[in-house]
């Protein structure tokens, strides 16, 4: 495992590479992670990484990365904003294609990251594979969904005595700028469906009610072109207050290792 | 970065006997050479950028203040790997820090550790046993129970007409916990005892810890939130579960009343960064010692 900056100027993102385990015979094969947003990313961090382990002892090079303004990458949280996380998925995509000799990438993405994964995938040539683990199908549930989360933190915080004011706008103590809010409303997976031309794996681990619809759009009527995984196993970007993460998501990540093999 | 001034720059590492722990150490553009260093602990299982990046925007603070800077990951937590050495939790934690100590300040560097909840339980353990540390940033780290907590703690509570009403409606905590007790008798469980702060070894093990920070010299900001209600809930707490030890004016000690254990909501992030940007310019830290490590 390597830990490294790459990119530009103020742009500077942080990668961690995990190189194949062992030569594998044929072209080299490279997948680039896509991370969810904020406080689905903290929680998911260390499935993602035995995910990329995996991966790599399947042979394949892997790249994790933090977005601008998030993990440790350059940037502060509140200059976020989707436009700019595509074309940190690009960059990322190039570093790994120059790093590992790749032609060609598969893309892992979780929550929003999937929904990004997605979007970038049906603009290039050189995604040959698609995982997107509870992908956001729907930006404005979404937005539903992380209101209901900062209510329940704010609800939790303020049960003894009030919070101080604050004008600085937040989800559940994110920073949510109004520009990121109008991107994640513009979210519509199902709609983008028609223009991936890749093998696609959809895991769900935390079912939505557009997930059905999105597994109906994204077959195509082609038949296998779409894996769709349920799995039983905890949503690992969910808070489990006693484990905090909760356990690792054993089967799901058995499956993906199994789908990219 | 930060919208600060004085650039910085950031790289990221790996260090550590089995090579294992990753890290990013922030450079000032103009070190200050009297200043320490500063580490940086995970706080509990949490990433090294912390909850809400906290850790990230503080050490570009500190950097652009003079102050070098590493966070990591212990081994097990965010891109650490396990060591692989077979030592149990919390012995690894230690030799992860002694690791960072060695490899982040050398056998002569002035430390300041930094860490939140069990990161800051580490971080007292390691200032109150190696010399080359001479300040601890503490955030919520383990203390025992008081009889001033258990009067406070009650009497807050039965002022709060919402106790109450969760109590008549079934959905105050204590339900569920006694609901929880209740099915472990019937499940007859194996269960390990629940870990507690007032078990006779444990509250010894702190002693010693705290005892160690006064013998070490070391210049202390011990900061509890009100998020943690289940183990403090004033000040004094520090204090008064110790009263042997004499913490003098090393120590800085505010209790922080919201409910924030991670003091990750913004106005409550910004009074942290002042607080410990201001304590890390102003604390007279030690000056070098010519007998720095201890063995």
């Amino acid at each position: 495992m390597t830990p490294f900056f790459f990119g530009e100027g103020e742009r500077r993102l942080l990668g961690v590479y995990d190189p194949p385990a062992h030569g594998a015979g044929g072209a080299p094969r490279a997948a680039v992670f896509c991370a969810p947003w904020g406080p689905d990313y903290i929680v998911a961090h260390g499935a993602l990484r035995r995910l990329a382990f995996n991966l790599a002892g399947g042979g394949r090079h892997v790249l994790r990365f933090d977005y601008f303004g998030a993990g440790d990458s350059a940037g502060e949280a509140e200059e976020a904003d989707l436009a700019g996380w595509r074309d940190d998925i690009e960059m990322a995509i190039e570093e790994l294609k120059g790093m590992s000799g790749a032609p060609r990438v598969s893309l892992v993405g979780m929550r929003l990251g999937a929904s990004l994964a997605a979007e970038v995938a049906a603009q290039r040539m050189d995604v040959d594979r698609l995982a997107l683990w509870d992908p956001i199908v729907s930006g404005r549930d979404y937005l539903r969904e992380l209101e209901a989360d900062h209510a329940e933190w704010v609800g939790e915080r303020t049960r003894y005595g009030p919070l101080a004011p604050t004008d600085a706008p937040n989800r559940v103590c994110h920073p949510f700028s109004r520009t990121l809010e109008a991107e994640i409303a513009a979210v519509d997976l199902a709609a983008l469906a028609p223009k991936l031309k890749q093998k696609i794996l959809l895991v769900v681990t935390e079912p939505r009610p557009g997930h059905e619809a999105l597994a109906a759009a994204l077959s195509g009527g082609k038949a296998g072109r779409l894996s769709v995984e349920t799995v039983a196993d905890s949503a690992p970007w969910r808070l489990n207050r006693q484990g905090f993460g909760g356990p690792m998501p054993s089967d799901a990540l058995k499956r993906i290792t199994a789908w990219m093999a | 970065m930060d919208g600060l001034a004085a650039p910085v720059s950031e790289r990221a590492v790996t260090f550590g006997g089995h090579g294992g722990l990753v890290g990013v150490v922030v450079q000032p553009a103009q070190p200050d050479p009297g200043a320490p260093c500063v580490v940086a602990l995970n706080g509990g299982i949490l990433p090294r950028s912390g909850q809400g990046r906290i850790y990230v925007t503080l050490s570009r603070r500190l950097a652009a203040l003079g102050f070098r800077v590493l966070r990591f990951d212990l081994s097990g937590i965010g891109d650490s790997p396990s060591r692989g050495d077979g030592l149990p939790p919390v012995e690894a934690a230690v030799a992860d820090l002694n690791e960072a100590l060695d490899w982040f300040a050398g056998a002569d560097g002035r430390v300041v550790l930094m860490g939140l909840c069990d990161g800051a339980t580490l971080a007292a353990h390691g200032a109150a046993t190696d010399r080359r540390v001479v300040g601890a940033m503490l955030i919520d780290p383990l203390i025992p129970r008081t009889r001033g907590y258990r009067i406070r703690h009650l009497w807050r509570r039965l002022w709060q007409p919402r106790t109450w009403l969760e109590l008549a409606t079934g959905r105050h905590p204590a339900w569920r916990m006694l609901h929880a007790r209740a099915q472990a008798l019937v499940a007859d469980d194996d269960l390990p005892p629940a870990f507690d702060p007032n078990d006779p070894a444990v509250r010894a093990a702190l002693k010693d810890i705290y005892q160690g920070l006064v013998d070490n010299e070391v210049e202390t900001f011990a900061l509890f939130t009100g998020g943690m209600q289940h183990r403090h809930c004033y000040r004094e707490q520090l204090l008064e579960a110790f009263p042997e030890v004499t913490f003098g004016d090393r120590l800085r000690l505010e209790y922080f009343a919201a409910n924030d254990h991670h003091l990750e909501w913004p106005p409550h992030r910004d009074w942290l960064l002042e607080a410990v940007t201001g304590w890390l310019t102003s604390a007279p830290f030690r000056a070098p010692s010519p007998a720095a490590v201890s063995a």
